[in-house]
């Protein structure tokens, strides 16, 4: 599976988005990072097939969307999308009704059904126990899963998660990104994460896509991306603390520490380097 | 010391399902406190509860007076922003939704513009104000959320996972204008988040963990209490973390929390 776009623009009253062109390819995680009103949200809502496109192109493999494309289309694209939006309404009055409507036109049979739902809800970390819950009733997280169940439920190419992780405690959070890493690594598909969060998204991020005004501004592997630190945390987007400091030492030292996945680590070059300096006196 | 919140004995259910299982805490009066806990663990049942929105067994005193019996309206007393508060926006513009918890309070109208300038001022607002809310961005609208909690100038600010919406930047300055009215006015605020690096713009500390209390207690303790924190499932915040691990190695003696400091500190 491959998403590619051709110089998509798309404006509204509240958000445009201007020439963007960009590949997506299965096996791979996305994150797309930028200032609050920068698009994201728009852009995730647009490769789910819930806008409609202006300008430009949009293919899914051989599935063309533009600015011609009927309403049979964007149901075609919305199959094989998933998409968790950062605030799904709930309609039905129990979690089951909730996850077999999403599938009642396969019309399967109430064993298949019943399973399926069961699977989803297993694969997001939800208990049996929900199915007959309300959906309106459960905290922000378990509404989050269950967002993420209705998703995944059709068993999408593509899996697009708008702010996953609020209402998520450090816990769940952790548990999304054993689930993410298995969605690539097993099922093959294209993820992608719409979310402020580098802290979150770094260990499970492949590449990473910088939004602002509406436009892409960079889209490079994670730890190229992250060497534009400056640049991010003038966008208003919190870096991870290892790298801030990092940058304090380098800017005030003149000492090049760099990012570091455990602070271990990090401890053993702050200890060779302070001591190097008091050696130094 | 006076206490803004005090909370005996607390049990809440949820039908036959009871979230909150009899717990204790208090936040002094002026204090900034943090309640860290896991999802569906009670935290916004509790915050629904300390502002009489749900009704549960045992006692909550706000500010030495029983929720039930207040002296003064409570939302003079008491104002929440949660993270979804921005959705509940109805006016035609900013400066209405903030005048609009002014409305109840039989103010005069100048002492209405008063109220209103102070905190525009305060929270730089100014351009926001002819504004529709569905032009804001969600980080705007987030700044609106909290500046209208605050227009009444009530005594405590509940921020229910209030900052979700905001970049670093946003939150910091926000953040800031906080700790000046916690200093000067003696705001108390009481912080719900999952964002454990919060727990440092505090003083005081509550871990909410299914519906019990499993920790409480001074930032200064909270943070050696890593044991805890990781049981739970909480990382000590990085610069805790830092300060922890440094001292064991004895590269620096104290526990310092701020990055600046710490680099010079390291490197004299």
């Amino acid at each position: 599976m491959e998403i590619r776009l051709e110089n998509v623009c798309y404006l509204d009253k509240t958000s445009s988005l201007q020439d963007i062109s960009e590949n997506f390819i299965e096996n791979n995680v996305y994150g797309i990072i930028g200032p609050s009103g920068s698009g994201k949200s728009t852009f995730g809502k647009l490769l789910a097939g819930e806008l409609i496109l202006h300008e430009g192109h949009i293919y899914y493999d051989n599935l063309l969307i533009d600015s011609d494309s009927n309403r049979d289309k964007y149901v075609e694209v919305q199959k094989k999308v998933g998409y968790v939006s950062e605030e799904q309404e709930f309609i039905m009055p129990t979690v089951y009704e909730e996850l077999a409507q999403k599938i009642k036109k396969q019309h399967y049979r109430e064993s298949e059904l019943e399973k399926r739902i069961f699977d989803a809800l297993k694969m997001v970390g939800l208990s049996r126990t929900f199915i007959s819950r309300n959906p309106r009733t459960l905290s922000t997280g378990e509404q989050r899963k269950l967002s993420l169940a209705i998703a995944l439920i059709c068993n999408p190419k593509v899996v697009i998660l708008d702010e996953p992780i609020f209402g998520m405690d450090p816990f769940e959070q952790k548990k999304l990104i054993r689930l993410v890493r298995m969605l690539k690594m097993r099922y093959h598909k294209i993820v992608i994460i719409i979310s402020n969060d580098l802290d979150f998204m770094l260990p499970v991020v492949d590449q990473i896509l910088v939004m602002e005004d509406g436009k892409v501004k960079m889209n490079q592997a994670k730890y190229q991306a992250l060497k534009a630190t400056r640049k991010l945390k003038n966008m208003g987007i919190q870096v991870p603390r290892m790298i801030e400091f990092s940058d304090i030492v380098l800017k005030k030292k003149k000492i090049k520490i760099g990012y570091r996945d455990h602070m271990n680590d990090l401890i053993k070059d702050i200890y060779r380097y302070a001591e190097w300096g008091c050696h130094n006196k | 010391m006076k206490q803004a919140i005090k909370v005996t004995k607390l049990r809440f259910s949820y039908g036959q399902n009871e979230v909150i299982h009899g717990i204790n805490f208090q936040v002094a009066k002026g204090k900034i406190a943090t309640l860290i806990g896991n999802t569906g663990g009670g935290k916004t049942s509790l915050v629904k509860l300390l502002i009489g929105l749900e009704e549960g067994q045992g006692q909550i005193e706000l500010l030495g007076e029983n929720l039930e019996a207040l002296s003064t309206p409570l939302e003079q007393i008491i104002r929440v922003v949660f993270a979804s508060s921005y959705q509940t926006f109805r006016a035609k513009n900013v400066k209405n939704i903030l005048m609009h918890p002014l409305k109840n309070m039989n103010l005069k109208e100048e002492e209405i513009n008063i109220y209103l300038g102070d905190i525009v001022a305060l929270f730089k607002i100014e351009h926001l104000l002819s504004k529709n809310p569905k032009e804001l961005t969600k980080e705007e609208a987030s700044i609106i959320a909290i500046a209208t909690a605050l227009v009444t100038k009530p005594q405590i600010l509940i921020l229910d996972d209030a900052f979700i919406h905001m970049g670093a930047i946003a939150k910091k300055r926000i953040f800031r204008i906080l700790k000046q009215l916690n200093r000067k006015n003696h705001l108390t605020i009481f912080n719900v988040t999952h964002d454990v690096n919060d727990i440092l713009y505090g003083d005081y500390v509550i871990l909410l963990y299914q519906g019990k209390v499993v920790l409480k207690g001074d930032v200064a303790d909270v943070i050696k209490s890593e044991k805890i924190l990781k049981k739970y499932h909480y990382e000590l915040p990085f610069m805790a973390e830092l300060s922890d691990k440094l001292r064991y190695y004895n590269v620096i003696e104290e526990t310092i929390l701020d990055m600046n400091r710490m680099v010079s500190t390291i490197w004299k």
